[in-house]
């Protein structure tokens, strides 16, 4: 199952010295094969990228028993690693600047090669971006698009259960090994996914911990695995703004979700559109054009049928949200009926209700 | 020579009946006191000497010894000074009355000879009037408490020479006229009124059903959103306290010593607000001898928790216990006591750390793991208790200055009374006041449901993602609902209604 140049990278990539930069350059320079089939004669090669003490550790260690064992280990755990030099490696991360040597797979790799979109923001959705991701997200995922995130909470675990939920094709990208996921809330989530036919990577060995540096590095494979890469929701620090420059660097197609200017959720996504980097994403067709497929409508949509009070809320609601004193100052309905009836309308999906009693006109049709 | 004189000791809020037997005798001068007495029992030594000696009584310089039975009982507090001067005296032949043991004595001395006011008038006469006894004498500055005991001579003394010479039949003292409970001034402690809150007319809601179904009442808000200030109407519009719940209180109270003596009853409910560096035992009750704490001086009343997760978790995983059965029962080394503590929780917190999680113009700066380690100190048991859960949003300045008026306490307080006589008839002989105290086959036999509302409930148990024991806490404030809009049934939008008070179940504690 292993080719030889696989097990020799994981060999290699078995000493903590050994960054994929260095395995790169040796890949990049030499026949891997050969390479290791002549160590010694690559001894200088290799004093030039390592020290002594590293150069002599390797030739100590020299064996492909470890391998062995390693890649043992990791079939018990339904651990596939994909190098640089297989086959199965997807082109796109291919021609990015830094590509990961190795990538450990849980579930279905074939995924890695189909039409991605990455979907990214910030960890504190509001309900706005919510309703829209889930919108977007539903629409791609049926018309056979991978989702690609980072299993962050907020957009990111919107992303992947909306997708699963239509029982589309997902990525989580982590940002560190597969023993301990984080955040630790999803780790059904990432079971979820496995189990539902999507797939966990990570360039990170399974026993290695997520620390904050990891996530912006991280942000490239998401990037670089994608076709295009839509920014849902960010502040104006948020970690999706790495993902957007990694994916403009690797030409890739970056969208962003228009929000209202004041709003701060959104500052990062306006300021995107506004410099160019971003395109404005109004509905899910805009997506669907860059990867060039035709786009079925999910068949969901029923006219509304209001009843002569509800319709009084909804053209009432149509222009702004409002807080639920408003719509008695301006409707005079008594609170006892309101309420009620403002909650039939929330399970209709109709209306949306916000933090702090404010209610919205909810997300419907065509997006 | 052997004198008894009888007075009454406390054991959570009954009281039993002390011996004081006292017998003064041939030997070496001294004074030894029995019978299982605290220090503070211990001490009256100096204060009955300087006492009967600064009130122109002779000391007996001879060998005292006094008991005080039952001897296996511990026995704390001052009360015990008067009855054993006047044991004293009647042994040493200055006072001579052959009535005396149909006195019930209570009283603290100064060493001037005054009395002095003491803790638990109120609950020790009611046992005492049950044991038969029909004449008590106590301190003059309890008299208002014990004024509300009826069928009883109450003579409230100033001195123990004022005592002396009435039993000696040298003076009188009229005994306390009764008061009625129907007299009383409901003099509100000027409580807050709702006509000034403007906006929130959620929580108002919100209140309106708590206060007339006894159900609690969590408030989630950003800070400044006026939580505090809902809370501090809410007595405003609670029903009238009746005249044995007002017993209960003062009972209470009277032992914790935080009755007012000059009102000597209280007659609106209570409404306590401990601070939330409040320990465990500030709150249930307890110490060495188990004193009530706050839960159970808000009998009948309030307990306010404000910002709940600030408060130490184990103080609050107590309040479950109470919370369902409206007892405390505090297990000490000297003895295990039972408080009635049946109270209303208003409770009230941030959304997050920072307080503005979900806030419309600010930003929240707290990590989500902040926010749910924040929500998760209040455990699922205790929120489960909560039926009502709403949010209280900020209030615009257009709305502060708006002069339109509000709808006052008053006319809250008349539908909260309606509605809460429609529940007393219907729990009539079940030891229930309220929905909110409704047990499972309660719940089961008023609060039927039309086929179609089952509907709405069940739908609105998948698309808002309830958890299943939110059940019966919708069902119990839907009956409320109904008991205020007079309806026999509950109806469709009662159950929406309630339902609505839910909806943050799923939001907050998934």
């Amino acid at each position: 199952m292993y080719s030889k140049a696989d097990k020799i990278i994981i060999w290699l990539s078995s000493f903590d010295f050994m960054s994929s930069k260095k395995i790169k350059s040796i890949i990049d320079n030499y026949n891997i094969v050969d390479f290791y089939d002549n160590l010694l004669l690559h001894k200088p090669f290799l004093e030039k990228i390592l020290d002594s003490d590293q150069v002599s550790d390797m030739f100590l260690n020299n064996n492909m028993v470890y391998v062995d064992r390693v890649i043992s280990n990791y079939n018990e755990l339904n651990i596939k690693m994909i190098t640089i030099t297989s086959s199965d490696y997807p082109e796109t991360l291919l021609n990015i600047s830094d590509p990961p040597t190795i990538l450990y797979c849980k579930g279905d790799t074939t995924l890695l090669k189909t039409d991605c979109l990455a979907v990214v923001g910030t960890r504190r959705a509001t309900r706005y971006g919510k309703d829209v991701t889930e919108k977007i997200v539903k629409d791609l995922a049926i018309n056979n698009i991978t989702i690609i995130s980072g299993l962050a909470e907020g957009i990111d675990t919107i992303a992947h259960k909306t997708c699963l939920d239509v029982n589309g094709k997902t990525i989580a990208v982590l940002g560190g090994g597969f023993n301990k996921i984080y955040p630790a809330s999803n780790e059904k989530l990432a079971q979820d996914i496995v189990d539902k036919g999507g797939l966990i990577i990570s360039e990170y060995k399974p026993a290695e911990p997520s620390v904050s540096y990891h996530f912006p590095v991280r942000n490239r494979i998401i990037a670089g695995l994608s076709k295009a890469v839509l920014i849902s929701e960010a502040t104006e620090k948020s970690g999706s703004i790495h993902t957007m420059n990694y994916a403009l660097e690797f030409g890739r197609e970056v969208f962003a979700l228009p929000a209202r200017i004041n709003d701060i959720y959104s500052v990062a996504c306006n300021k995107a559109i506004q410099s160019g980097h971003a395109r404005m994403l109004l509905s899910s067709k805009d997506i669907m054009e860059v990867f060039g497929k035709s786009f079925t409508q999910n068949q969901n949509i029923n006219t509304l049928q209001l009843t002569l009070e509800e319709q009084m809320i909804y053209d009432l609601l149509k222009g702004q949200e409002m807080s639920i004193d408003e719509i008695i100052a301006s409707t005079n309905m008594e609170i006892k009926i309101l309420t009620p009836l403002l909650l039939r309308m929330t399970m209709k999906k109709i209306i949306n209700k916000l933090p702090s009693n404010y209610y919205s006109i909810a997300i419907q049709g065509d997006l | 020579m052997l004198s008894t004189v009888y007075s009454y000791g406390l054991t959570g809020i009954n009281g039993y009946r002390v011996k004081c037997e006292i017998d003064i005798n041939q030997g070496l001068p001294g004074y030894d006191i029995v019978g299982l007495v605290g220090t503070s029992i211990k001490e009256s030594k100096e204060r009955v000497k300087s006492a009967i000696k600064n009130s122109k009584l002779k000391y007996p310089i001879i060998k005292i010894t006094v008991n005080l039975a039952p001897a296996d009982t511990k026995k704390e507090g001052p009360i015990y000074d008067l009855p054993i001067a006047l044991g004293i005296l009647t042994a040493s032949e200055q006072v001579k009355n052959p009535n005396l043991n149909d006195y019930i004595v209570l009283g603290e001395l100064g060493l001037d000879g005054g009395v002095r006011k003491i803790n638990g008038v109120m609950p020790i006469l009611i046992s005492a009037r049950l044991d038969g006894y029909k004449k008590v004498i106590i301190p003059k500055e309890n008299c208002n408490e014990a004024s509300f005991i009826e069928g009883m001579e109450i003579y409230g003394v100033e001195s123990l020479e004022q005592t002396v010479k009435f039993l000696n039949g040298e003076c009188e003292i009229k005994p306390t006229e009764h008061s009625d409970y129907q007299n009383v001034k409901k003099t509100k402690k000027k409580s807050m009124d709702f006509k000034y809150v403007k906006g929130q007319s959620v929580a108002k809601r919100a209140m309106e059903i708590a206060a007339a179904g006894g159900h609690n009442i969590l408030m989630i808000g950003p800070p400044g959103s006026g939580k505090t200030m809902l809370a501090k109407c809410f007595p405003s519009i609670l029903p009238d306290l009746s005249f044995e719940e007002a017993l209960e209180v003062t009972k209470i109270h009277s032992i914790a010593g935080v009755l007012d003596s000059k009102e000597g009853i209280i007659s609106t409910r209570p409404i306590r607000s401990p601070h939330h560096t409040a320990t465990l035992l500030a709150l249930t009750g307890g110490g060495r001898h188990a004193t009530p704490g706050e839960i159970s001086l808000a009998h009948t009343g309030v307990l306010f928790l404000d910002e709940m997760p600030e408060y130490n978790r184990n103080s609050l995983e107590t309040l479950r216990q109470p919370l369902e059965d409206g007892v405390i029962t505090i297990a000490r080394v000297e003895a295990t006591i039972e408080y009635p503590a049946n109270f209303t929780l208003i409770a009230s917190m941030n959304p997050c750390p920072c307080g503005h999680y979900g806030s419309r113009d600010k930003e929240c700066k707290c990590t989500p793991q902040a926010i749910h380690k924040y929500l998760n100190k209040l455990s699922g048991p205790l929120m489960d208790r909560i039926d009502m859960h709403i949010e209280v949003d900020s209030v615009s300045y257009d709305e502060l200055r708006s002069t339109d008026l509000e709808e006052p306490s008053e006319s809250i307080k008349a539908r909260v009374d309606k509605a809460r006589e429609i529940q007393l008839n219907r729990y009539k002989d079940t030891g229930i006041f309220s929905n909110a105290k409704m047990n499972d086959v309660f719940v089961k036999k008023y609060c039927q449901i039309s086929p179609e509302s089952d509907y709405l409930l069940r739908t609105a148990f998948e698309s808002l993602n309830l958890s299943a024991r939110a059940f019966n806490r919708i069902l119990k404030v839907a009956r409320t609902i109904a008991d205020l809009e007079g309806s026999e049934n509950i109806l469709d939008a009662h159950v929406m209604e309630a339902i609505s008070y839910r909806t943050l179940d799923g939001k907050y504690w998934g």
